[in-house]
């Protein structure tokens, strides 16, 4: 470990000139800690070109560096010691996905010649609520329509580029997409940004031809994952799976499935703090469309 | 600023109004050997004549009916070597379209697609129109279709065409035998007959190609066996 220490360190190891320049990897590996997140290599950054370190400081990561450059070998032992209780406290800390920054829950369900689509109105900034009426579920022609769980500012924008892509189509094509074609248009879209994804998951679902119902989901990457029965995504994903795998039944008609999606819906919800606020329900039969909020526990 | 010079484009409108080279292309097409396409009931046929300089050409090297997707596929009249570009970048289209939407392309969208191609040719610097037309036939969700592409980057939807050598008896004679409800047989029939009116000297099975599509949706290039019980049947 101690050969990847730049040399300007060991030169003057105490001066904050000496450490100018220096990327958060050098200082990384300076330290020893190859886990230390990217976070926490700026602040050391930070700590380390700060005129006068104060020294009187608990946190384990000052202490770590003012031992391991003050005078490296005598204080080995400490340094080794802080170095392990530096790496506990960073795995332990709580790790926030930005899937779940919003907070979401989106469930599809098919049923005898149609389907349902539903999702929670919450919108929120990690625990704190910001909305109450937010839209997960847009529609994309007559019989098609997406859910889009996940990050809300990428749901937004995913929507408004696959709508644009749609409308495009139709001119095109002068036909509406199959809605297998739009979910394989929507992996397309979703896997162009392999390496800087939407942090979507969504849930399309729709009627085909003969009204023949589909429904299927994907990871934001766009690997699609087709089902006979419903399919979940969300913070509440977890809780949606249970509900919906107990409450299900196939070849429901369109009044029974209502009620099923609604229910599983508002029970999954109930057991997840970051989605809720009542929800937004989508009945989609060859002949008719049916909308309908929902209330639920609106706390 | 060098480039800039010579980057125009060489399709200059004439005082008149019309675009010369691409008269100039239609004229490469016009002389160019005969191609025809019929659109069947359940069905579509595209033939052409396969004239060879020499004797001593191997004539099953040379393939002028070409499949750009396993349901569409193409005739020309005129230059060999712009019909392989044309050929190439209408398959890369067609599969760039399955990639996208993991369904094969409809047969008006590839043609609009190479139609856009060689549009594009009678405007671009540095480049020349293609001096070739197209006969397009397909078979998808719309039944069967056949398209002709000309150089200017037109296209239209036929029943029944012929483009080059002797275009206008061809066309008559087309005229003349088609009917709304005929049968793929019958319209290879009819295909043959249209061939060996214009063709100088004798027409075999290996001095002509035919292409046909059935509902099946699988385009396949008849092979000289095939052709010849056709031949027969004729005759």
């Amino acid at each position: 470990m101690d050969r990847h220490i730049p040399s300007n360190l060991d030169r003057e190891p105490n001066s904050p000139s000496g450490w100018k320049g220096l990327q958060p990897s050098q200082i990384n590996a300076a330290l020893g800690v190859s886990c230390i997140q990217r976070p926490v290599a700026s602040l050391c950054r930070t700590f380390l070109l700060s005129k006068k370190p104060k020294l009187g400081l608990k946190s384990p990561l000052r202490e770590l560096l003012l031992l391991r450059f003050s005078s490296s070998t005598s204080n080995l032992d400490a340094c080794i010691r802080l170095r392990l209780r530096l790496r506990r406290e960073l795995a332990a800390a709580p790790a926030m996905s930005i899937f779940e920054y919003n907070g979401s829950a989106v469930v599809a369900m098919v049923g005898k010649n149609c389907f349902a689509i539903a999702s929670d109105r919450r919108l929120g900034v990690q625990l704190q609520t910001v909305a109450t009426d937010f839209q997960r579920v847009f529609k994309i022609h007559d019989k098609l329509y997406i859910g889009l769980s996940g990050l809300a500012t990428d749901a937004q924008t995913l929507y408004q580029r696959l709508v644009f892509r749609h409308k495009l189509y139709q001119l095109r094509e002068e036909r509406d997409m199959k809605p297998q074609t739009f979910a394989s248009l929507v992996s397309a879209l979703l896997y162009e940004k392999r390496f800087g994804p939407y942090f979507c998951q969504p849930v399309i679902a729709g009627l085909g031809e003969d009204n023949e119902p589909f429904i299927c989901t994907m990871d934001c990457i766009g690997a699609k994952e087709l089902a006979k029965d419903f399919v979940v995504s969300g913070t509440a994903s977890e809780s949606l799976y249970g509900a919906c795998e107990s409450m299900y039944k196939p070849n429901m008609e369109p009044e029974e499935l209502f009620e099923t999606i609604s229910q599983a819906l508002q029970s999954s919800v109930d057991r997840d703090c970051l989605s809720g606020w009542g929800g937004f329900v989508l009945l989609v039969t060859p002949t008719e469309v049916k909308e309908c909020v929902i209330k639920g526990r609106m706390d | 600023m060098g480039d800039s010079q010579y980057s125009f484009s060489l399709t200059t409108f004439s005082p008149s109004g019309k675009l010369v080279q691409i008269e100039h292309a239609l004229t490469a097409v016009g002389s160019g050997q005969t191609s025809l396409g019929i659109k069947a009931a359940n069905g579509v046929v595209i033939a052409t004549e396969k004239k060879l300089p020499s004797i001593l050409v191997d004539e099953t090297s040379v393939q002028k009916i070409q499949s750009l997707t396993p349901n569409i596929g193409v005739v020309y009249s005129g230059m060999g070597p712009d019909f392989r570009v044309l050929v190439r970048k209408s398959r890369k289209q067609a599969q760039q379209y399955y990639r996208l939407y993991k369904e094969t392309i409809p047969v008006t969208q590839l043609v609009r697609e190479t139609a856009a191609v060689m549009q594009e040719f009678t405007q671009s610097g540095g480049v020349r129109p293609f001096g070739v037309s197209l006969l397009i036939a397909g078979y998808d969700d719309n039944g069967p279709q056949l398209y002709q592409v000309d150089p200017s980057g037109s296209y239209f939807s036929w029943k029944a065409s012929a483009m080059g050598k002797n275009v206008s008896n061809a066309k008559t004679f087309l005229e003349k035998r088609y009917t709304e409800d005929m049968e793929l047989d019958d319209a290879i029939h009819t295909a043959i007959l249209t061939l060996k009116e214009g063709y100088e000297g004798q027409i075999s099975a290996n001095n002509i190609e035919i292409g046909i599509i059935r509902s099946d949706r699988e385009f396949k290039v008849l092979s000289p066996a095939e052709i010849k019980d056709f031949l027969e049947e004729v005759e």
